[in-house]
């Protein structure tokens, strides 16, 4: 069977009644948890785990992929109405779009957000239908020692390139790699940092206790200590037009362009190892403004400042899923979520994903293209509802969040212990947060460290237990090289960017 | 807490990772690396990131939003803090003894103090009411086992 008949098998699949109201869940929820600040999709996902157990996979991918989509989509609501980036992704967007509301131009800016999202959303999974065949055949040459360079790489290029300092993400990615290492060595059954043999920890720390602890319990814990949340005045600037006449014919032929050059700089970014939506959006942003007509807008409200980085941002959510569905390596903490789903059901995803699971494949696709004409309609005139929800008042937001995580987490196994584990990476999140330490790479290597070792143990058996099997191979060369580079990226230009001020 | 104290917050850490470390016991089996190499590196990378980061502590202002005078924290932050951890232990202690739903109405009567609502009787019935939704959302609609809503197993 060919890719195009695939998909539309996938489409089959996936517009079946019981799929679409997945698909629909989804989408509503990810636009919910964008919307609402300090709540993103990988925490919903991680939250939503336990039901892993309960429905076909199938159904719970077209939902997460759903949750995916929206939170990216709801991230803009707020960046522009309120200020308050819903999404990491979202702050640039913030930058143009607010300005554009306080000029009285919300409605163009919530327009330009959504439909961006959905052409960029569009071209994304156009492009991930049409590029994953092509790199899981590239893939499927890669031995042990490639994978385990790729994801020194992944792990890497994350580090270094997101966040304010190498120092402080590295701290955080090899915080990350102890904790994946707790547990019983799957090789050699020897215990790892288990204090003692405590039972517990024998099986590992799960992935959603971590999550849910730095991303939920550590914010709230954080803006608790700031004790700011009840003197914020919640200032929403909703749109005075009918949502049909929000953009001009002026404001369509401004967009459009940023929208193109948004995809192209979301998906391509989003889909190397260094993943993420914050590089994408920013380049997409300065691109604008310096191609376009009215620079002098910037800053001001330019309608392009918001076109062309949402676009990017949604593009990268898609791009984002490449390097997971054809190499089974996560590049943010959604897709590091997403790989623990998919190891839960007992599908290692990979090269070989497309053609053992390819139903799932073509349908979670399927369900992409699907999910963005939803989550249009969701997003375009409804916004008025999500506007209505971000005027929960703060503290009960954060009691719901808190109790939705710790029943979360609780009902993955009904242990007092993952509880405790909770509050532990609750409070390594509010440090975190608080010392300015990204979280994201502890996540990363958290799933990445045993896989690595994994693949590290299988090139060197391979390699008759020689070291320089990894430099040998040409890809596994070339791709650590990269790694070498990146790493050292940030130092270098902190020396050199030191050394011309000096002269 | 400043960076410098976190720094050696970080240090404890190291000095567990390190005791860990020898307590690996030796494996019979064979292997190319063993199963202590890994995290023996994983442990290096970071004793070696964390002496930098004391090292910039010590020698430079490293970030902190107790220093930004726009995200500071407002008065009595300290006592936040620990009626919001007062409120989770809460629930980490008494989920099992006596339920989901009352266990998990004292960790928000906890959470509601720590963003400044005075503790009332009203305060009482919302974290009650929130506590309540997500048990039924989660098991009743979504069939994830809470255990029970209530319980007075207290022993």
């Amino acid at each position: 069977m060919s890719n195009f008949e695939q998909l539309l098998n996938g489409f089959g699949n996936a517009l079946t009644p019981s799929i679409l109201i997945y698909g629909f869940a989804g989408c509503l929820a990810g636009t919910l948890v964008g919307v609402l600040p300090g709540i993103g999709p990988a925490l919903t996902i991680a939250l939503l785990l336990p039901l892993t157990f309960k429905a076909p996979a199938v159904a719970m991918f077209v939902l997460f992929a759903g949750i995916y989509y929206g939170g990216m989509y709801g991230g803009s609501t707020t960046a522009i109405l309120l200020n308050t980036p819903g999404e990491s992704a979202s702050v640039v967007t913030s930058l143009e779009g607010n300005k554009m509301a306080k000029r009285g131009l919300a409605g163009p800016a919530l327009a330009t957000a959504a439909i961006g999202s959905f052409v960029a959303g569009t071209i994304g999974t156009i492009a991930l239908t049409f590029f994953a065949p092509i790199v899981v055949s590239v893939a499927l040459t890669f031995g042990p020692a490639e994978y385990f360079s790729l994801m020194v790489l992944a792990a890497v290029s994350v580090t270094a390139v997101l966040g304010n300092s190498v120092v402080r993400g590295m701290t955080s990615l090899s915080l990350g790699l102890i904790i994946g290492l707790v547990g019983i060595d799957l090789q050699s059954g020897q215990p790892r940092f288990t204090f003692g043999g405590i039972m517990e920890l024998l099986n590992g720390v799960e992935v959603v206790v971590a999550v849910v602890g730095l991303f939920a319990v550590g914010d709230a814990l954080f803006l608790a200590w700031q004790g700011r949340e009840k003197i914020k005045k919640t200032i929403i600037i909703s749109p005075k037009n009918k949502w049909y006449n929000w953009m001009t014919k002026k404001d369509w032929k401004r967009s459009w362009k940023p929208w193109l050059r948004g995809s192209f700089f979301g998906f391509f970014i989003g889909a190397l190892p260094t993943g993420g939506a914050e590089v994408p959006t920013l380049l997409s942003y300065y691109t604008e403004k310096k191609l376009s007509k009215k620079p002098e807008e910037f800053g001001k409200g330019a309608i392009e400042g918001v076109a062309g980085p949402e676009a990017a941002n949604n593009a990268a959510a898609a791009g984002v899923l490449m390097p997971l569905l054809t190499l089974g390596i996560p590049t943010s903490a959604t897709a590091a979520v997403l790989l623990s789903a998919f190891e839960s059901y007992g599908i290692r995803p990979g090269p070989t994903l497309l053609t053992q699971q390819s139903n799932l494949v073509w349908t979670l696709i399927a369900s992409l293209y699907i999910g963005n004409v939803i989550l249009l309609i969701l997003n375009y005139p409804l916004v008025g509802i999500w506007v209505k929800i971000l005027k929960i008042p703060s503290q009960w937001l954060y009691v719901g969040v808190i109790i939705i995580s710790s029943a979360g987490v609780y009902g993955a196994g009904r242990s007092s212990f993952d509880l405790a584990l909770l509050f532990f990476f609750g409070l390594i999140g509010y440090f975190f947060r608080r010392f300015d330490f990204p979280a994201a790479p502890l996540i990363i290597g958290l799933i990445l460290g045993p896989m690595a070792e994994q693949s590290l143990r299988q090139a060197m058996i391979i390699g008759m237990g020689e070291w320089t099997t990894f430099v040998t191979r040409p890809i596994s060369a070339t791709i650590l090289f990269i790694a070498f580079v990146l790493f050292l990226s940030p130092f270098l230009i902190n020396f050199y960017s030191k050394k011309k001020k000096t002269i | 807490m400043n960076a410098l104290r976190f720094s050696l917050v970080l240090i404890f850490l190291c000095s567990l990772a390190i005791w860990q470390i020898t307590q690996i016991p030796k494996s019979t089996l064979y292997d190319a690396i063993g199963a202590s190499f890994v995290p023996k590196f994983a442990v290096g990378v970071f004793i070696f990131f964390v002496i930098l980061y004391l090292y910039q502590s010590l020698t430079q202002k490293l970030p902190d939003i107790a220093d930004d005078k726009n995200e500071k924290p407002l008065k009595n932050p300290v006592s936040r803090i620990v009626y919001f951890l007062l409120g989770f232990l809460l629930f980490v202690l008494l989920v099992k003894p006596i339920g989901f739903i009352l266990s998990g109405s004292l960790c928000g009567l906890g959470i509601s103090k720590s963003f400044d609502t005075k503790i009332s009787i009203m305060s009482f019935i919302i974290s009650f009411l929130i506590a309540l939704s997500v048990w039924v959302l989660f098991s009743v609609i979504l069939s994830v086992n809470l255990g029970p809503a209530f319980s007075f197993k207290i022993s």
